[in-house]
């Protein structure tokens, strides 16, 4: 990787895009209804998306820990930018499911968590799809790392803002100003509208905004 | 030293009549020695506190509003203009149809409600005036326009301001603490003008306010007002009289 003004960049650029907000049709409530999770398929489609389908998984592992089964994975992505290969562990847990509580024990603390502990108890299909969600878990958990954009700070309070450098021509540009030109190309609504955008536009956007002016023009022009 | 060009901010100071009338000013010396540090060692004075923090970080937010809320079809402009005794950068150029610029608008965004309604009630600062004739003088135009424009702070300069209440109060977990809600969302109030931008811009933002019950927001009409500077050639005659005087003093600062 030669770290050329043109690759820190591309670079941030690319952090800009991870550091962006996750698809909100993705979120929903944990199920205690407490906290905000981004689904497993838009944390896998996004990866997908991102990196390129260039992301695989490694080393799960688990461990059962009582009624709870407690494991970690690493999740290895591709850097479409560098080509260097980046590694993140993630972690989580899942309870095994037990049969109810008889409600002669429901009061005891002691005697509740001793039935949660016997495997007697066990729901016969308590791991079937527990188990699996441990490694969503875990996969979701490696995935927050990478940016906001799969899942890191939801359910955060004090959140840190991705700030890229400025490059020097490079990043330096103003997007208000290619809404604001957008915006008057859409209002134009004659001619010489379109003569005045053009006149006042910055060189820098000048190229972009040309054609977008041109075809606003024949749009006018077809109308007269 | 002969050729120094003198920048329009700095002319305010430089500016600055000498309480006994002759020679110049403590102001316009103070303000020479600095020019001539600028450009014979090419060290620069940091000066830097909240309000000029934010008149840089929201200084497109600040032309943006102005721009959209008078229908001016202007831009930032980046050019540098000199002649053979100033130089400057003005903001925003506004031209007539045959390119002769015809107002030099220049955006002076306000630190909160306080500074904006002062700037308004109050007469256009000296260095503001000065600035405003030398940018009239560079581009041949008959008025300058100073725009103050109160616009949201940044959100990372929120969270400072509530950061340093918690070091203040002591807090280790501020959020458990309801003065500290009621502090922190008074500074919200306070640097928060419109809020549906705000969280626009800041889906994140990490707010203490009620957004539920949030009737803060300033109607844009509110958060804009202008003072305009018309040309003077007197003053402007009054300035070229000044410059020798100053690229003389700035010589002797050189033996």
């Amino acid at each position: 990787m030669n770290f050329h003004k043109d690759n820190l960049e591309a670079l941030q650029k690319f952090q800009q895009m991870l550091n962006t907000s996750p698809d909100q049709v993705g979120l929903e409530k944990t199920p205690d209804g407490k906290a905000v999770t981004l689904v497993i398929s838009h944390v896998e489609t996004t990866l997908d998306e991102m990196f390129f389908g260039h992301w695989r998984t490694e080393n799960f592992k688990w461990e059962r820990m009582a009624n709870e089964v407690v494991g970690s994975l690493d999740l290895v992505i591709i850097h479409p930018i560098t080509g260097y290969e980046l590694r993140r562990t993630g972690a989580g847990a899942i309870v095994i499911m037990v049969d109810r509580v008889p409600s002669q024990l429901a009061a005891d603390p002691i005697e509740r968590n001793r039935w949660a502990l016997n495997a007697d108890n066990k729901k016969p299909n308590a791991l079937d799809l527990a188990f699996p969600k441990l490694k969503t878990e875990c996969l979701k958990n490696a995935a927050v790392s990478f940016g906001k954009l799969l899942g890191r700070d939801l359910n955060r309070k004090n959140v840190d803002i991705y700030k890229p450098f400025k490059l020097k021509g490079t990043l330096n540009t103003s997007n208000k100003d290619v809404q604001y030109l957008m915006e008057l190309i859409d209002k134009a609504k004659n001619l010489d509208d379109c003569d005045i955008i053009l006149q006042a536009c910055p060189e820098e956007f000048f190229q972009q905004i040309q054609p977008l002016v041109n075809v606003k023009k024949q749009q006018l022009s077809t109308l007269s | 030293m002969e050729q120094t060009l003198f920048r329009a901010s700095q002319l305010g100071k430089l500016m600055t009549d000498a309480r006994t009338k002759t020679g110049l000013s403590e102001t316009c010396k103070s303000a020479l020695l600095d020019i001539y540090i600028q450009k014979k060692y090419k060290r620069y004075k940091e000066i830097s506190n909240k309000y000029i923090e934010k008149g840089l970080a929201v200084e497109n937010d600040a032309i943006d509003l102005w721009r959209r809320e008078r229908g001016a079809i202007v831009f930032k402009n980046e050019n540098n203009f000199k002649n053979d005794f100033v130089s400057g950068t003005p903001d925003l150029l506004i031209k007539d149809a045959s390119g002769n610029c015809i107002n030099v608008p220049d955006i002076k965004s306000s630190w909160d409600i306080h500074t904006f309604i002062d700037s308004k009630v109050n007469d256009l600062s000296k260095d503001y005036y000065w600035q405003g004739q030398a940018y009239m003088w560079l581009m041949g135009a008959p008025t300058a326009t100073f725009c103050f424009v109160l616009v949201n702070a940044p959100s990372q300069m929120i969270d400072d301001e509530k950061y340093r209440l918690a070091r203040r109060m002591n807090l280790i977990d501020p959020q458990a603490d309801p003065e500290f809600i009621r502090k922190a969302s008074q500074i919200e109030r306070n640097m928060i003008f419109d809020m549906p931008t705000f969280l626009a811009e800041n889906p994140h933002a990490n707010l203490e306010s009620d957004l539920a019950n949030w009737s803060h927001d300033i109607p844009v009409e509110k958060r804009i007002h202008e003072k305009v500077v018309m040309f003077d050639a007197d003053a402007i005659a009054k300035l070229q009289e000044r410059v020798p005087m100053w690229r003389e003093y700035l010589n002797t600062l050189d033996h």
